[in-house]
Parts: C-alpha cells; sequence; structure tokens
C-alpha cells in the first residue's frame, strides 16, 4: 500500500501529537494557575515544570526503547508481576477516562462563556462527542494524521496571538521574574505539571512508532514545543495583564486574545479565531485521551477489538465531564487528576524504569525474557 | 475455459451467459455445462465452433445477428477456385468504402492479378491463406477461432470474413462511424495550454496519450466492463513510474465490476471508490490529455471508458483538484498565487454563508462596531431569521445556477443574469433578503467555481447546507465542530490506498512544492512521494533501457 507502514507512527506525527495533547490540555488555564501558586515566579516554574516534563519524557522514551512494539500495559506485566499489572492499568484507565472528561470539561465552559452563552453546558458537550468518536473509531494512526495537519495551523495561530499581544505588553511586569522564592517553587512545580501531562502518551505511542529507536528524539522535540509555547504564553500573559490581574483571570489565554486590536479592524475580537485554532488542539487532546482509554479498558478486560468501547465510555465521560457543578468544583476535580497524572506520568514510569534495570528486562535482554 | 458467451435461447432470444454465476442453475437454456451434449439444448440453439463448410457457418451469424436489421450479410464468389466468401458487418459502425475497397474488390476482381501458375498451384485447403496474403489489402486481420471470439469484434464495428473450407472466422479491422472530433474541453478551459479534449472515442484518447508520452514503456491495456455492453475499459500507466501494486489494485478492482452497462467512466468511478457514503471524488476525472498525461508522469494510473470524453485518474488526493495546467504554464508566481486562491475560494465556497449565519445570529460582538450596526440596520426589514434568509438564498442560487447547466448556452447565460442580478436586487427590495446576504450568496457562488474540477466543488457546495444548520443551532461553535469534521473526514478517506489529505498528512514536506504554491518548474525534479512511485527521479538517463 501507499508509504510505508501506514498504520505505524512517524516521528513528526510523535512530535504533533505530543505537543499538541499538552498545548489543548493546559494552555487555557496554566497562566493563572502557575501565577497563583508561584506568584512572580510563573515564568521560572513553567520552565522547571517542563524540564521535568522532559527529563520524564526520556524516561519513558527510553523505556519505550526497550520494549518495542509493546505498551506499557504489556510490558508493566513482566516488570512487576500480573496484579501490580492490572492496578497499573486501571488507574490508566481511570485517569484517561476522567482526564478527558475534565479537558471537555473545561473546554465546554470556556466555549460557553466565549461563544455561546445562552446554550446549556450540556449541548456544547453532547456535540463534540460524535466527532470525537468518529476519529476514535479509527485508531491511532488518524488520530496522528489529524495532529499532524493541525500542528502548523494550531502553532502558528498562538505565535500570532502572542505577536499580536505585544502591543499591549508592559516588560516592567514581568521584571521580578529572577527573584526566585525557592519554597513557592517547588510547591508550584507539582501544581504545574498538569499543564504538561500528556507526554505520557508516550509510554503508548512507542509501541506505535515506525522508528522506536529515534523515539527520544521525537517526543522531546514535542515536549519542547509545548514549553516554548507555554512560557511565552505566560510571559504574554503577565505582561499583559500584570500578575495581580491575571490571579482572576478564569481564560486568561483567551482574554489575552480578546484583548488585541486586529489590525485592519475587520473583526472586533481576535479571540473567536484563536478559539477555533485552540478548539482543535483541544479536540486532540480529547481524541487522544478518550482513545487512550479505550484501548487501556480493552486490555484490561482481555478484548482485542477496542472499538465497542469507544461507544461504550461515552457515557462515562459525559458523566464526568458534567460532574463539577461549577467552576470551583472542576477546580477540585483537576486536583484529583494531578494525583492521578502524577501517578500515571511521574511514578509509574519510574517505578517500571527502575525495575526495568534492576531486573534487567527489555533491552538486549529481550530475547531472553 | 471456453465459456460460450452467446446462444440463442427458446424463444429466439440471444442470452448472454454470465461469468461464474448461475453454475448451479442447470436448468437446460442457462446451464452452458450441458450444452456439450446437446440433451438439453433446444433446437436453434448453434454450435460455437466453426466447420469448414461456408454455409453452415454463415447460417451461424445469421441465426445470432438475424433480429439486427442493421447487419448486412453479403456472400460473393472468389474467382480463386470459385470458393464462396461472405462478409457480415454491422452498418454505420464499418466504413463500407474500406470494406468494398480492401476486401470485396480485390477478392471478386483482383484475383486476376495472380499468376497462372499460383492460380492452379492454390489447393482449396489454403485458399482462405492465399486471400488473406495476397488479395486482402485491409491493414489489420486478425483470426476468430470460434463464433464466440468474432460475435464481440462483428458488435464492435470490425467485418468478419468466411471463406468456404476454412473453419475459422477473420476478422478485418474497419471500424468507422460518426464521431465527434478533438474539441476544445467545455468542462476544463485554460486561457494558456493546448486546446485538444478527450472525445468518446476510446481509440482517439489512447493516440491523444501516445501522441504525448512517446515512450514505450506507456501501457495502454485493453479490459471490458458490462455484461452486456461490453464497454472497452483501457488501463494506461507508465512502466517503471507506477507502481505495480497500484496498477494491479485498479485492474483488479476494474475486473470485478459485475454489471450489465457503463455508460460512463463516473459509474466506474463509483465502483472503484472505497468511501461511498462521502460527497468527495476519490477518483480524479478529466477532459484534458495535458492532464491526464501529466498525472501519468507522476506515477498515476489512468483509466480511459470507451463512450465517454472523461478520463479517470487514480489515486487522487484532495490538492489534485485544486491544480490546473495553466499553474504550470503560467509563471510559477502566478501559479502559486492562483493556487492560493483556490484554497482560499474552496473555503469561502464551504464556510462564508455558515459564518454569515453564526455571527449575525450569536456572536454580532465580532463585528467592528459599525459594520454591526449597518448589517444590523440592513436586516431590519427581513422578517427571517439569518438562517432562513440564507437558506433562502442559497437555495435560489443552487436553482439558477443547476438550470442555467440544464439550459442551452445562450439562454443559460441570461438566466445567470436575470437570477443574479434581478432576483438579488428584487429580493432586497421586496425585504425577503439583506444586501449583505446577496453579496455572501454571490461570493459563495463565485468562490465555488474557482476550483478548477466541478465535482470537487459541486461537493464543497453541498457540505455548505448542513453546515449552515450547524451554525443556526451552534453558532460559531457549531461551524468549528464542522471544519475539525471535515478535516477528520477527508483524513480518513484513501484513494486506492494513498491518503487523500497527503502531502499534508502525513506530512511529506517535499511534496509542497506543488499544493499551496507552485515553486518554479526546475525544482521539481522529483515525483510526489507520497504516490510512491517506482522511479522517483525525473531525470532519469534513458527510459527505454529499463525496461
Amino acid at each position: 500500500m501507499a508509504g510505508k507502514n501506514s498504520d505505524r507512527l512517524s516521528g513528526v506525527q510523535v512530535t504533533a501529537l505530543v505537543a499538541l495533547i499538552i498545548v489543548g490540555s493546559g494552555l487555557m488555564k496554566l497562566p493563572r494557575d502557575v501565577v497563583q501558586a508561584s506568584d512572580a515566579n510563573g515564568i521560572m516554574v513553567t520552565l522547571i515544570a517542563g524540564l521535568m516534563a522532559v527529563v520524564l519524557t526520556v524516561v519513558m522514551s527510553m523505556l519505550s526503547k526497550r520494549f518495542p512494539n509493546r505498551t506499557v500495559l504489556d510490558y508493566s506485566k513482566d516488570l512487576l508481576g500480573t496484579i501490580p499489572a492490572k492496578i497499573v492499568n486501571i488507574v490508566f484507565v481511570v485517569y484517561f477516562i476522567t482526564f478527558s472528561g475534565l479537558i471537555l470539561r473545561i473546554f465546554a465552559d470556556a466555549a460557553k462563556v466565549f461563544l455561546l452563552e445562552n446554550t446549556p453546558i450540556e449541548i456544547l458537550i453532547l456535540a463534540m462527542l460524535p466527532v470525537v468518536v468518529y476519529l476514535v473509531q479509527n485508531g491511532i494512526n488518524p488520530i496522528a494524521r489529524i495532529c499532524e495537519a493541525f500542528f502548523p495551523v494550531v502553532v502558528g495561530s498562538i505565535l500570532l496571538l502572542l505577536l499580536l499581544s505585544l502591543q499591549n505588553f508592559d516588560i516592567k511586569e514581568v521584571y521580578p521574574v529572577w527573584q526566585v522564592n525557592i519554597v513557592k517553587v517547588v510547591k508550584a512545580v507539582p501544581v504545574t505539571e498538569i499543564a504538561y501531562f500528556g507526554f505520557e502518551i508516550l509510554l503508548f505511542a512507542g509501541a506505535f512508532m515506525l522508528e522506536p529507536q529515534k523515539m527520544t528524539k521525537y517526543s522531546v522535540g514535542g515536549v519542547v514545543t509545548a514549553i516554548v509555547i507555554y512560557v511565552a504564553t505566560v510571559t504574554a500573559c503577565i505582561g499583559v495583564f500584570s500578575i495581580d490581574t491575571l490571579k482572576y483571570q478564569v481564560y486568561p489565554t483567551l482574554e489575552l486574545a480578546k484583548s488585541i486590536d486586529f489590525p485592519g479592524a475587520f473583526a472586533e475580537r481576535f479571540d473567536i479565531f484563536f478559539a477555533i485554532f485552540w478548539t482543535i488542539a483541544v479536540f486532540t487532546s480529547i481524541v487522544t485521551y478518550y482513545y487512550l482509554a479505550a484501548f487501556s479498558v480493552t486490555k484490561l478486560i482481555g478484548m482485542r477489538n477496542y472499538r465497542p468501547f469507544c461507544y461504550l465510555l461515552l457515557p462515562g465521560i459525559y458523566v464526568i465531564a458534567l460532574l463539577p457543578q461549577n467552576v470551583y468544583q472542576v477546580r477540585l476535580l483537576a486536583q484529583w487528576i494531578i494525583y492521578l497524572g502524577t501517578a500515571a506520568a511521574a511514578v509509574i514510569p519510574g517505578l517500571l524504569f527502575a525495575a526495568a534495570i534492576l531486573r534487567g528486562k527489555g533491552g538486549k535482554n529481550i530475547g531472553k525474557a | 475455459m471456453a465459456v460460450r458467451k452467446y446462444w440463442v435461447d427458446g424463444d429466439g432470444v440471444v442470452k448472454i451467459i454470465k461469468k461464474n454465476k448461475n453454475k448451479g442453475n442447470t436448468n437446460g437454456q442457462q446451464g452452458q455445462d450441458n450444452n456439450k451434449d446437446g440433451a438439453a439444448v433446444p433446437e436453434e440453439t448453434v454450435s460455437p465452433v466453426f466447420s469448414k463448410d461456408f454455409d453452415e457457418n454463415f447460417q451461424k451469424f445469421k441465426v445470432y445477428l438475424k433480429d439486427g436489421q442493421d447487419v448486412v450479410f453479403r456472400r460473393f464468389t472468389s474467382p480463386i477456385g470459385n470458393t464462396k466468401c461472405g462478409v457480415v458487418f454491422i452498418d454505420g459502425l464499418v466504413s463500407k468504402d474500406w470494406v468494398q475497397r480492401d476486401v470485396i474488390n480485390p477478392i471478386i476482381l483482383g484475383a486476376g492479378q495472380l499468376e497462372k501458375s499460383d492460380q492452379e498451384s492454390v489447393a482449396e485447403a489454403n485458399t482462405a491463406k492465399i486471400l488473406m496474403e495476397r488479395i486482402v489489402t485491409a491493414a489489420e486481420v486478425k483470426e476468430a477461432q470460434n463464433l464466440d471470439e468474432a460475435m464481440l469484434p462483428v458488435l464492435s464495428g470490425e467485418t468478419v470474413l468466411l471463406v468456404d473450407g476454412y473453419d475459422k472466422a477473420m476478422i478485418i479491422g474497419t471500424r468507422q462511424w460518426a464521431a465527434r472530433s478533438v474539441q476544445e474541453p467545455p468542462s476544463e478551459t485554460v486561457i494558456r495550454g493546448p486546446r485538444d479534449g478527450f472525445t468518446e472515442t476510446l481509440r482517439f484518447n489512447t493516440a491523444l496519450l501516445r501522441r504525448r508520452i512517446r515512450d514505450p514503456n506507456l501501457v495502454i491495456k485493453n479490459m471490458t466492463v458490462g455484461r452486456r455492453s461490453k464497454t472497452n475499459v483501457v488501463v494506461s500507466y507508465v512502466k517503471g513510474i507506477a507502481r505495480p501494486d497500484l496498477v494491479q489494485m485498479v485492474e483488479e478492482k476494474i475486473g470485478k465490476i459485475d454489471v450489465d452497462d457503463i455508460h460512463e467512466s463516473g459509474e466506474i468511478e463509483q465502483f472503484l471508490e472505497d468511501n461511498k457514503i462521502t460527497p468527495f471524488p476519490q477518483l480524479q476525472s478529466t477532459e484534458r490529455p495535458d492532464k491526464a498525461v501529466a498525472a501519468m508522469m507522476e506515477g498515476r494510473v489512468t483509466i480511459l471508458v470507451d463512450g465517454t470524453p472523461f478520463v479517470l485518474i487514480a489515486p487522487a488526493g484532495l490538492y489534485q483538484f485544486f491544480q490546473s495546467p495553466e499553474d504550470y504554464y503560467e509563471r510559477w508566481i502566478i501559479g502559486s498565487l492562483l493556487r492560493l486562491l483556490r484554497w482560499a475560494g474552496s473555503f469561502l465556497a464551504t464556510f462564508a454563508p455558515a459564518l454569515y449565519i453564526a455571527i449575525v445570529s450569536y456572536h454580532p460582538g465580532m463585528l467592528p462596531t459599525e459594520l454591526a450596526l449597518s448589517v444590523a440596520a440592513t436586516r431590519e426589514t427581513v422578517p427571517f431569521p439569518a438562517f432562513v434568509e440564507a437558506l433562502l438564498m442559497e437555495t435560489t442560487i443552487e436553482l439558477l445556477r443547476e438550470a442555467g447547466a440544464r439550459l442551452p448556452k445562450a439562454i443559460g447565460q441570461t438566466i445567470g443574469i436575470v437570477g443574479g442580478i434581478i432576483i438579488g436586487d428584487a429580493a432586497v427590495r421586496a425585504g425577503i433578503a439583506s444586501p449583505f446576504m446577496v453579496i455572501i450568496v454571490a461570493i459563495t457562488a463565485i468562490s465555488s467555481f474557482i476550483i478548477p474540477s466541478y465535482n470537487v466543488a459541486i461537493a464543497f457546495r453541498v457540505i455548505r447546507f448542513p453546515i449552515m444548520v450547524l451554525a443556526a443551532t451552534l453558532g460559531l461553535y457549531g461551524v468549528m465542530l464542522a471544519f475539525i469534521f471535515i478535516n477528520v473526514h477527508m483524513i480518513l478517506l484513501k484513494s486506492f490506498g494513498s491518503n487523500y489529505m497527503s502531502p499534508v498528512a502525513p506530512i511529506q514536506i517535499r511534496d509542497w512544492k506543488d499544493v499551496f504554491i507552485r515553486v518554479p518548474l526546475q525544482w521539481m525534479q522529483r515525483r510526489p512521494e507520497y504516490i510512491n512511485p517506482v522511479d522517483i527521479d525525473r531525470n532519469e538517463q534513458d527510459p527505454v533501457k529499463e525496461m
């Protein structure tokens, strides 16, 4: 058939996938969360959290390289035994379902505020789900191709947004950036880490890659893209809004877009243009997490075809998206997901990596195992 | 397997035995396998095997073709040993001049040219051979072993020559019928570029390809589709460029088509498509030989169908429908700008009315205040919501377009003017639509005509209606979802194993030289990678050697 191994992911696709998922799930809230947690150290914290994400990415890539063509759900059995592997599997299932629900909810909340004030949030969520399912049921490769196609558009639109926001940018607001308060930074980094969640898909994506040996390069590329976008966005938000205002912005990035006067003035509000591309990024995040949720459930039950779960998980994700009654409860849900995500993205890969090294499994020993 | 394709049943109807099917059905008339023993065969059934007796053979044709009153049976006698001869042909499909000049005349009169000694040495057995080799002057002569083999050529316009004492039929190439000559293709006009277009005659079309690719590697492979119509289909590609598995896939898919008749390549196209539930065409069709040849030189396969000037190109990607031959004939800067204009046009044709509805109904704040006010002022007299207004006007313009397409050219233009100007103006004056709506409708209509391929333009026009509904219910959010949905849909589409959205997704940056812009020709030394041609480099040394 056309293209070599058309069901596999190319390196560029992994870069696009990782970058878009991270940005899609985190960009909207990050500037406010990071400033609330760390005050003036926002830029620093964003950078440090990003570097941590890079470290974890490298760990995951090494794990994936040790076990080519296998996902974390497969090789955790070898490393930890059957029962702990099941627990790992369950953690991933819960994490993926709740996180995709949370992203959907945050997105729907923002869409309600910025686009459709009078439409019930249920309708906004329900309208999104058919498109999600339509893509998910066709597998990981079309998802990666969507990311690949939209990656330049999304990154381009964010860069344009940042460029245009320079007209309101006040460099003085950014100045106390090097006054590092170590305690605050240490406390803020884990909170900020949620914005970088998305790289844990590498535990799965490695199994689908065309050239797993080049995985580190491409996945770190994706995370670095996200770091650049995040640091630039946080800087822009601080510069435009000042730290004190930023703390009370619910959707700082969209507000940033709103503050722009579009040159030529054929449109009054730039935020809606930006919202279009942001929707695409969010869409890719939801789709990927939803796909991985269906994939993990299938593995957990021991079935081969994940397609039934594309439909069966819909009520679950819908309920989770509607579970929080207000923005405050959304934040509570996010808190819980930080714990789950930390387990999924840091603790589990760390444990597996340690186990792989200690027990000498994977890599060169793969044939003997 | 010598399957008989024709036989005459009890009622005198010539039937076509369907391939592979009806195997189990052996109730006499249908069971071809039972025909051999003659037990279940009706009386009028004729054995397809030729005998040496001229009268018997001639009679076979008469039985088969007795209902066709356009069939000409002509007996005559060759002076060589007073051999009985006869020709069978279909009036109107053959050149009677040729039959007379190259077959009948030489046989009846020309035998005198043979030396006396030759005439004496002619044994009865090889009269036919002498006739073929020394008397008949026609250029194209083949032999048919039995009636089945002879029947299709006769029905296609060849002449059958039967000679007494010879148990084969000679097929003499005499096809000539009233055909449209090569003309400028009306559906794909260019300002600069060749003016010749494909016609309804398959042979002319293959000749147009051959004229442009004078390479022995050009493959022109005949296939037949349609149990009754026996339509000739030609699969053409350049060996050494086109991927063998692609060629094989095309041929297999065409071989699997099982229908009675084929009228147009559009029908073949629908049989070859992988995805049936989509408005987007998965094969490109063109009337322009230069377009077909360019595609073949990129490693694609073309499918020519007898009886239609539209040639299919496989595989097709979305971006191909935005390419016009003119992009390459004009300077690259102009070609690139036109290309970008077309992409923008396709976006407008799909989304302009939906964006209007969404902005007017849900997000008037998006517009600058003055504009928003003037839109609101003009809409004040309109009694409908924006969606109904848009739907009315868009439907009207589709009606006009369809009416214009069906009417004779001169009237069609009048309808366009009457519709576009008068109805638009009247609708505004009557307060049915706002002037902005009329502008939007006009822009949409014009944009949809900017796409060089009609089949993709119509697809974009069709999908804008569901998008309008989404815009009316969910505003910009709905338009965004529609945009994502369309992209997802197109990414899932495949055309003969190639991704429809290639080379955008999956990205093949090298192929981008010919997608949104068209770089100078000197930079396009490689064939598009996503088609995966055997020979990626355009400047190969000597194509003939690679055979």
